[in-house]
């Protein structure tokens, strides 16, 4: 299925700055660290981390998108998202398939973190082993308080139909 | 606590540089959903993982990189930077899946002028693998900038 008049003028459009709930923190640097089992001293040896060339802790950078997740609680409020305005009728799940990160500057307890959104593409509806979907993707682009960009992502997703149990595929 | 460097002189391509394996319970799946706050109850709830086509609660993607990621920071110690990642999902890793993370060094070369913030740093690529026991996993292209023995540091 080809995509709707609005849904093709949405690809290129970039957001308004999304910002984090809140400021880049040790603690939850540190239940990260705990899921990974990443024992890095940057990211939780302040010793270490004091004498390091960045003079104290850092997130690790593949946090990134992590400062930015929105609140479960109150809901926030979004700014305006190209993606959020996409119609794409008949799908309603959708799954992370790839990502790229490009890290910059390093992050640090205390930054607080936006970023602002381009919807890059939208395929067609195409056939997938879980279902019926639209691959889409997007640019994070993250800065800091100091308006110093400290990373990119370019994200694809899948927004699907699952298959009924035991449709073949 | 004393940190082992690897130096980029002392890497060479095709190098292995090691792998763990994970236990992936339900704990640990919901548990990394919670820490990179995500809240798709694909990584919370199993009857939702299961209508949505899944054997059982599914990793995410934020946690799949960061156990990715974690490799080529304990092999490089932490003096080695992660400067870009490629990632890409190629199955799922479910409750009681075993993750076996595994990698080795597959470039090496001084970041070019035309290659922007990378232009001028000592860095290796990076092709880190994920699997379990039903095969294929995730995988990742990892970029990193090495300390050099003259650099001191």
């Amino acid at each position: 299925m080809a995509l709707s008049e609005k849904d093709l003028a949405l690809i290129g459009k970039e957001s308004e700055p999304f910002y984090a709930p809140d400021e880049v923190d040790k603690s939850m640097i540190r239940h990260y660290c705990e899921m990974m089992e990443d024992a890095n001293p940057l990211y939780t040896d302040e010793e270490y981390a004091k004498k390091s060339k960045y003079g104290g802790i850092i997130a690790p950078p593949q946090m990134l998108m992590v400062w930015c997740m929105p609140r479960m609680w109150p809901f926030p409020e979004f700014p305006w998202m190209p993606m959020a305005e996409l119609e794409l009728p008949g799908v309603d799940t959708w799954i992370a398939t790839d990502m790229i990160h490009e890290f910059h500057k390093p992050v640090r307890p205390g930054d607080q973190l936006y970023y602002i959104m381009k919807l890059d593409s939208v395929s067609d509806m195409k056939r997938t082993r879980i279902g019926d979907g639209h691959f889409i993707t997007t640019t994070q682009t993250y800065y800091n308080q100091k308006g110093e960009m400290v990373g990119r992502e370019v994200r694809t997703v899948l927004k699907y139909k699952p298959k009924e149990q035991g449709e073949g595929s | 606590m004393s940190h082992h460097t690897v130096y980029w002189e002392d890497v060479t391509e095709g190098q292995d540089i090691g792998s763990y394996s994970m236990q992936m319970t339900a704990v640990k799946i919901s548990g990394g959903a919670w820490a990179t706050r995500d809240t798709n109850p694909m990584h919370h709830d199993k009857d939702f993982a299961l209508k949505a086509q899944q054997r059982d609660m599914i990793v995410n993607i934020m946690h799949s990189e960061g156990i990715l990621s974690r490799l080529a920071t304990d092999w490089s110690g932490p003096e080695g930077e992660l400067k870009k990642t490629r990632f890409n999902i190629e199955g799922n890793c479910c409750v009681g899946d075993t993750m076996t993370v595994s990698g080795s060094v597959i470039r090496k070369w001084i970041g070019g002028e035309d290659e922007g913030y990378l232009s001028g740093l000592h860095l290796v690529e990076l092709q880190v693998n994920s699997v379990t026991q039903e095969g294929p996993f995730c995988n990742a292209q990892i970029t990193m900038a090495l300390p050099t023995r003259g650099s001191g540091s």
